[in-house]
């Protein structure tokens, strides 16, 4: 088996590597008939874990359909991807008899585009659009074995919201593609993915309802084992050797064992590597990620936070000070730290602000109760610069 | 950060006499980019690529390196597109002018079109995008967002990008493509690249004095090259440099306001900096006055401020030639503003 080391874009075929427990549990969950909600950080392989539950899909005959909503701004764009993954993965319904005209109308129109045609999209009034989005429900063969992916769904629909009568459409389509789920005896399921949780989206908009069918499906970092593995099938596709007591000096180096921290620390030894790989390798690889890294501009960006910037610091010290990460109890009594008692409530609602600000953008994680830095890198520059 | 001065040449062509040393010293980047090529595999999504390196590293240079490579070498499977960066105004733009060095009919955004392209010809386009910064800084997130997605597809072309600077586009987690590339860095030439290159030609000593002067980039070697061949000692040597630079400074000069021109004369004449004080004494200027240039020239990075205590710090010029520019360009400061700083240590 060879490996290709790839650095940012998802791998697919034999490039993927691991994640045996979790494609199970996702593969036990779509064959008992659930939709799946996959929220994780971003770089931790969301996307690269869909496209492999695809191909297992595949292989055991079901229809699969993967929808990249990133290259889209608008309902139209939308549209025309779902239109055009749906028609090309065999989804639609033939022409058959007893079909309604307008489904036979709506079918006769994907044709056209598949020819290179348009298919017009353009509603003269919200009844036409509802039309065209039924049309397309009734169109699905339920009956069939169906594995449908939407990634970046969340991003998608923020775009959306923002546009004219954003919040409508945003409603709109979430409430169709919940309508989709909810046909009697679909064997339709469908997993929605993006780094930007749709569950946080969607009870903003008080549209928690849309998403509520959805089982919540998690993604963390690799096992031991198999971020060993995958080191170690790095390191064969390049024709280089590492111990096992190096493969495990490596790993407790990032702690957080995702593919992407793994392939970037490869990238870096496969670069210096000459003849064997040693402890002080590992250290200067290391090392120089963290000053390729750029990870000034995460303290720069902190002046962005205005008021919050001084609690979002003391955070980041004392998380840079415990790599396994602490609990919110333990977090609140670092901003507790010299206050009045009578400030608990204020101070409270400060930290609850600040965690969801720095989740948000990247700097911490939340791993069950714990919170931790997300990247090692960063953890490392953070107590380098501001502890140590 | 070190402000770096811009020194306008044209690029190096891969036939140049010099390009040899170039090649010698970009070597590694030029190799490991070239290797993560030969890996591509059409049948999986493509690796991008970005490097990173100041202006005057070579980075065009490595750019037409590539394309030569590709065109020669790895052209069976691959097929070169060189973009420059500065004509890119969204995402589009990418496509159509790919299309359009294909010969392509212009059908929609012109990215179907590369892909069919792509499939008759059996070859995977390789996207070589100069100067990608004006891309990123011109169009938004979810411009980005779509070029990462339509890259992101099996089959798709290869970009391998090259920036002078790490932008936000690349750093910031809600970008679209954030830690999205694999990043190479052109660093800055040290002591022994260049002794390597020079030494026994040129008097090593003059080479580095004059390399104090301008960032370590290939195209600052061969300046001081060219210096050297046409001097015979240091003091010649630095007046060519400055007088290389004249219009250059002498507009950065001109646009700015009275009082930055002032600071900075002022600050000219010092080898080693000077305090809020100090200034004060040699501009004849008010506390009040100065204050604000300074934070202003400072935000600019005109200027940097090393504190030596909290409250007081020492203010130097960033770019060293254009302080030796303002030193042997601008007026010293006046004995009237020289008596008001007496009189002001006096009362």
């Amino acid at each position: 088996m060879c490996i290709s080391n790839k650095i940012g874009p998802p791998v697919e075929g034999e490039d993927f590597y691991g994640r045996e427990k979790e494609i199970r549990k996702a593969n036990r969950l779509l064959d008992s008939n659930h939709s799946l909600l996959l929220s994780a950080p971003r770089r931790v392989g969301k996307s690269s874990l869909a496209k492999r539950l695809i191909n297992e899909k595949k292989i055991s005959g079901w229809k699969c359909v993967y929808i990249d909503l990133e290259e889209t701004t608008t309902e139209e764009g939308f549209l025309r991807l779902v239109i055009d993954a749906f028609k090309t993965n065999g989804i639609w319904k033939q022409i058959a008899e007893g079909m309604s005209r307008g489904l036979i109308s709506v079918l006769e129109r994907i044709e056209q585009a598949t020819i290179g045609g348009v298919v017009e999209l353009n509603f003269r009034n919200r009844e036409e659009r509802n039309d065209l989005y039924k049309s397309l429900k009734d169109l699905i063969k339920h009956e069939e074995d169906t594995f449908i992916v939407v990634d970046e769904l969340t991003l998608f629909l923020g775009i959306l919201s923002e546009s004219e009568n954003g919040v409508e459409k945003v409603t709109f389509i979430l409430n169709w593609l919940r309508s989709l789920r909810q046909v009697s005896g679909t064997n339709v399921r469908w997993l929605f993915c993006g780094s930007v949780g749709l569950r946080n989206f969607t009870s903003a908009m008080s549209l928690g309802y849309t998403i509520n069918d959805l089982t919540e499906f998690g993604l963390d970092e690799l096992t031991r084992e198999e971020a060993g593995g995958l080191l170690t099938g790095l390191c064969r596709s390049e024709g280089m050797e590492m111990s096992e007591e190096l493969i495990n000096y490596t790993l407790d180096k990032l702690l957080w064992n995702i593919p992407y921290f793994i392939q970037v620390i490869f990238s870096k030894l496969a670069e210096d590597y000459e003849s064997e790989i040693t402890k002080e390798c590992i250290d200067i690889a290391y090392d120089r990620l963290c000053s390729e890294n750029y990870l000034g501009t995460w303290s720069e960006r902190l002046s962005e936070y205005r008021e919050y910037e001084v609690p979002a610091r003391q955070i980041l010290k004392a998380l840079s000070s415990k790599p396994v990460g602490m609990e919110r109890e333990e977090l609140l009594n670092v901003l507790m730290t010299g206050r009045d008692v009578s400030k608990i409530d204020e101070v409270d609602y400060v930290l609850s602000e600040v965690m969801k600000m720095l989740e948000n953008d990247g700097y911490i994680i939340k791993k069950n109760s714990i919170r931790a830095f997300r990247s090692p890198l960063l953890r490392d520059y953070w107590f380098n610069k501001f502890v140590q | 950060m070190q402000e770096r001065t811009l020194i306008l040449h044209e690029t190096l062509q891969p036939n140049d006499i010099k390009a040899q040393r170039v090649i010698a010293i970009n070597e590694e980047v030029y190799t490991s980019l070239v290797n993560s090529l030969l890996k591509e595999d059409m049948a999986k999504i493509a690796q991008p690529s970005l490097v990173v390196g100041e202006p005057g590293c070579g980075k065009t240079f490595l750019l037409k390196r590539l394309y030569s490579a590709i065109k020669e070498n790895i052209g069976k499977s691959m097929y070169p597109i060189a973009i420059e960066g500065k004509t890119l105004y969204s995402t589009c733009d990418i496509w159509a002018q790919c299309a359009s060095m294909l010969n392509l009919k212009d059908t929609g955004d012109g990215y179907d079109a590369i892909l069919e392209w792509q499939e008759a010809n059996s070859r995977q386009l390789v996207l070589l995008i100069d100067n990608i910064q004006y891309f990123f800084k011109r169009t938004s997130n979810t411009e980005q967002y779509e070029l990462r997605g339509k890259l992101n597809r099996v089959g798709a072309p290869v970009l391998v990008a090259f920036s002078e600077k790490v932008l936000p586009a690349f750093t910031e987690y809600n970008a679209a493509f954030f830690d999205g590339f694999k990043i190479s860095y052109i660093k800055p030439l040290t002591i022994s690249n260049i002794k390597n290159n020079v030494d026994g030609i040129y008097d090593i000593d003059r080479f580095e004095k004059i390399m104090t002067y301008m960032p370590k980039t290939v195209r600052s070697m061969f300046l001081a090259m060219k210096i050297l061949e046409e001097t015979s000692d240091f003091t010649q040597d630095l007046v060519l440099l400055s007088d290389y630079f004249y219009s250059h400074y002498q507009e950065k000069f001109d646009s700015i306001n009275i009082p930055t021109q002032r600071i900075l004369s002022a600050l000219s004449q010092s080898d080693s900096g000077l305090t809020l004080s100090e200034i004060r004494c040699s501009t004849g200027q008010e506390n009040g006055k100065i204050s604000p240039y300074l934070k202003l020239m400072t935000d600019q990075n005109l200027i940097n401020r090393t504190a030596k205590t909290s409250r007081d710090g020492v203010y130097s010029i960033v770019d060293p030639l254009f302080k030796m520019w303002l030193r042997h360009n601008t007026t010293p400061a006046s004995k009237d503003s020289r008596r008001y700083c007496t009189e002001q240590n006096q009362s």
